[in-house]
């Protein structure tokens, strides 16, 4: 469904209308990706790309890849395991890419998901946005750091056991192989959805290990015995970090609970 | 790949990871480990190592239903059954809870978080 935007420029949305929903993308096997499905095919130069994960039919975790189907089989990703982590099967994790889309492309998506989720369904929307003074983006694609695939999750960092102190560095790359113009942040509640209720702040640094330095600081997340880790996912955070560097998280709990006091993360840095 | 974790002079871990940086403090202690430790492991101040995460403990609110005394008209109830009737019933609990049989200990017994 296209519809014109009051600036002047365009929306182009891909849906399942005939559910309400985002077009349901099927899972592989337990932390396997599944087979691509379309999701928009471009009507319009687009210079902004927004993904929205939504409602699963099992528990889990999820990673997605967004990719251009070139055809014959050929898939150009351009966004590499975007985290959806729900609490029960609900969450809603939006992810806004600036990226260069020429029109005629055609968007698709495959999914992978935790043990009890594998070959289960999610709904994914994609929107193009045009700009309406006709500005292209320069970005084109996400550098994915700290997802891990073993477990469809991300990175576990550890506060430690004082409350309310930042814990330990734990890296999620360790040598960016790019300059990136921008993070967006997503966390994961690692599958634990029997917690207390709990505020956490996030910590990024570049450097090397024992020489961090904080980039972004007190990012604020929240978990509950009812929701899901809110929120799942941060707009851009635009800042250049040169190719070479090394991308650390840190953070700190309101809890010493050596379960509940740990969360996931991924960075995405924009290119 | 090669796994360092810095600690201080008190076993606080610092960071940890595959990159280190030249010339740290001269009371900073760097340990190596031949991979990344898994995610069921924690750091332990004590013994500056890591050491197996303890398992989370959860509550069953199918218990807390039964022995609980702000529900003392079911466990009463319960308790008049026969057997085969108190699976019957225990197994309806079990489906009505699903997965929120399992509470946190910080948790309230009931659902919507009222007081117990």
């Amino acid at each position: 469904m296209r519809a014109v935007g009051s600036d002047g420029g365009r929306y182009q949305v891909g849906a399942d209308t005939a559910g309400s929903r985002g077009v349901q993308i099927t899972t592989g096997a337990a932390n396997t990706k599944g087979s691509y499905t379309t999701l928009l095919t471009t009507s319009f130069d687009a210079s902004r790309l927004i993904i929205t994960l939504s409602r699963s039919s099992s528990s889990g975790d999820y990673l997605v890849d967004i990719a251009l189907d070139l055809g014959g089989g050929t898939f150009q990703i351009i966004a590499n395991n975007l985290l959806m982590s729900p609490f029960d099967l609900n969450a809603s994790a939006l992810y806004d890419l600036p990226f260069e889309i020429p029109a005629g492309s055609v968007i698709a998506a495959r999914a992978q998901a935790s043990p009890a989720a594998g070959s289960s369904t999610l709904g994914i929307s994609a929107m193009i946005v045009e700009s309406g003074l006709g500005v292209s983006s320069p970005y084109s694609g996400l550098l994915t750091m700290g997802a891990n695939t073993a477990d469809s999750g991300g990175t576990s960092v550890d506060p430690g056991a004082s409350q309310n102190v930042k814990g330990a560095w734990v890296e999620l790359d360790p040598s960016v192989d790019r300059t990136l113009f921008g993070l967006i942040l997503a966390f994961g509640q690692q599958l634990n959805n029997a917690r207390a209720n709990l505020f956490h702040l996030f910590d990024i640094g570049i450097g090397a290990a024992g020489s961090e330095q904080v980039i972004l600081d007190n990012i604020p997340i929240t978990q509950s015995t009812n929701d899901p880790i809110l929120p799942l996912t941060t707009p851009i955070f635009w800042m250049s970090i040169p190719e070479g560097s090394r991308l650390a998280a840190r953070q700190q709990a309101n809890t010493a609970d050596a379960t509940d006091r740990l969360a996931d993360i991924i960075a995405y840095g924009v290119y | 790949m090669t796994w360092f974790a810095i600690h201080d002079a008190n076993g606080k871990l610092l960071s940890a990871g595959t990159v280190i940086a030249p010339n740290l403090p001269a009371d900073w202690v760097v340990k190596e480990y031949p991979t990344k430790p898994p995610d069921t492991d924690m750091w332990d101040e004590a013994s500056r190592n890591y050491i197996v995460r303890p398992p989370k403990v959860l509550i069953d609110r199918l218990q807390d239903i039964l022995d609980h005394p702000a529900y003392a008209d079911i466990a009463n109830f319960y308790s008049n059954l026969n057997p085969a009737n108190k699976t019957r019933f225990r197994n309806f609990l079990i489906k009505i809870l699903g997965a929120r049989r399992w509470r946190n200990q910080a948790e309230t017994i009931s659902l919507d978080g009222s007081p117990d």
